[in-house]
């Protein structure tokens, strides 16, 4: 019986740290996308969404979103980071990424809080915008996970 | 046994199995690797701020993706600049049972929201509802059942007409729905066709609208399309590595070669004749889709 209990709780203590582990870097879409909804309710309509699957590399890249809006109509922008096991950079440009004349009118850096994955950014004017996402190298392998974006609309 | 008690039992357990290598090495792996990667986190957080000025301006076009507003959010606009209702426009919901390839139902699919979100923000509920049906039927025969099952959408339609903010959220619940069915099952490349259905009856109610009664609002609200134009071209040529989408896209550059006319500034708008062309070619494109 002593073994029994024995290796039961090896068993337990072996599949809870694979389990956090795997938590770590597992990106369950839709459960992020519904952690952003209550952030855009009551003021704000969903009006489409893009979750971006990120596989880090050896070298760091970019990766953008390309986000139409109307003008003279209020819009928010919402973030979820937790899917995503390493920290990556979110700007927002008003002009393409390869523009030199563009402006970043959101810079994730500036307003990162610690323990805190869900961001907001309401743009003053609407016209066409460009999330960029940077991110970074690492030597690890195989390190993925996925950042959601979420825009809303007032009319 | 209390928790002190129980450690030491572990601990002397555990050395008796030490011997027992293959046990111990899965062990210490485990905890390895999950200490190993709580430690590198810091690591690559500092490492974010130096890269970021390495990689800046390197972003390439197929780096990039391009999201598509929901049609709800489009007829809104439209109807906020004078779409009004005309009873006959809407595709007759009968035609569904024609479409039987996967791509001139995805296309109809899109077209039949469109309109259910036309009738949605005119209060037809009635009308809402059987589109809503069609709508199933159809995402019956694309394998897509899950997207109505679990929303009473129906129910919820019956018991809130006449108000139309719910009316408005039940539909964007669908996008979302729709969205997140599409993300789970892998079937990405689906919503940009979608898209295109919806965007092009859209489009196709405003120019009818606008033709049976010209407003200068609803003309600028035409013309501002050409941004979303841009964007699902953008979106198609990804999806369209077997050139599945050629006709369709070549049709819509056709549609999109009348906003070449406008310059650069907030305020561009079609004159009327190119408002007028702009229309002939978008409702023959939309019965194109609807008459398969």
């Amino acid at each position: 019986m002593k073994k029994v209990i024995f290796y039961s709780t090896i068993l337990v203590l072996l599949l809870t740290t694979t389990a956090l582990k795997l938590e770590e870097v597992q990106c369950v879409a839709a459960d992020l996308k519904n952690e952003l909804m209550p952030v855009l309710k009551p003021e704000y309509k969903y009006d489409s969404s893009k979750i971006t699957r990120v596989l880090y590399k050896k070298e760091a890249f970019q990766s953008g979103i390309e986000v139409p809006l109307f003008m003279g109509e209020k819009y928010r922008f919402v973030f979820n980071t937790a899917g995503l096991p390493k920290d990556i950079e979110i700007n927002i440009f008003d002009k393409k990424p390869s523009n030199k004349m563009k402006n970043a009118l959101f810079t994730l850096s500036n307003v990162r809080e610690a323990g805190k994955n869900v961001y907001t950014f309401e743009p003053e004017k609407s016209k066409k915008m460009y999330v960029v996402y940077t991110i970074p190298a690492t030597e690890e392998e195989g390190l993925k996970g996925c950042v959601v974006f979420l825009l809303g609309y007032k009319l | 046994m209390s928790n002190f008690r129980f450690f030491l039992y572990l601990s002397q357990k555990l050395k008796r199995v030490m011997k027992k290598k293959k046990f111990f090495i899965l062990l210490s792996s485990s905890f390895l690797w999950f200490a190993c990667e709580s430690n590198n986190e810091n690591a690559t957080v500092e490492a974010v701020e130096e890269i970021t000025e390495e990689v800046d301006e390197v972003l390439e076009e197929e780096s990039m993706s391009y999201l598509l507003p929901s049609p709800l959010q489009i007829a809104e606009i439209f109807k906020n600049s004078g779409l009004t209702y005309i009873g006959d426009l809407t595709s007759p919901t009968e035609l569904a049972a024609t479409y039987n390839t996967k791509y001139s139902q995805k296309l109809n699919f899109g077209i039949y929201s469109a309109d259910m979100a036309y009738c949605i923000i005119n209060d037809q509920t009635q009308s809402a509802i059987e589109y809503l049906s069609t709508l199933r039927g159809l995402s019956e025969k694309m394998w897509m059942t899950d997207v109505f099952n679990t929303m009473g959408l129906s129910k919820r339609l019956e018991a809130n007409v006449g108000q139309h903010d719910s009316l408005t959220t039940i539909m964007a619940d669908l996008q979302i729905q729709l969205d997140d069915y599409l993300e789970e099952n892998g079937m990405g490349y689906t919503g940009p066709v979608i898209f295109a259905g919806a965007w092009i009856e859209t489009m196709y109610l405003g120019a009818k609208v606008n033709q049976a009664n010209s407003n200068e609002k609803l003309i600028y609200r035409l013309t501002e399309q050409s941004v979303v134009l841009e964007n699902l071209l953008k979106a198609l040529e990804q999806i369209n590595e077997d050139n599945d989408f050629d006709e369709l896209i070549a049709d819509l550059k056709v549609v999109n070669k009348n906003f070449d006319v406008l310059e650069e500034g907030e305020e561009a708008k079609l004159g009327d004749e190119q408002v007028e062309k702009l229309s002939i070619q978008i409702i023959k494109l939309r019965n194109k889709i609807i008459n398969n």
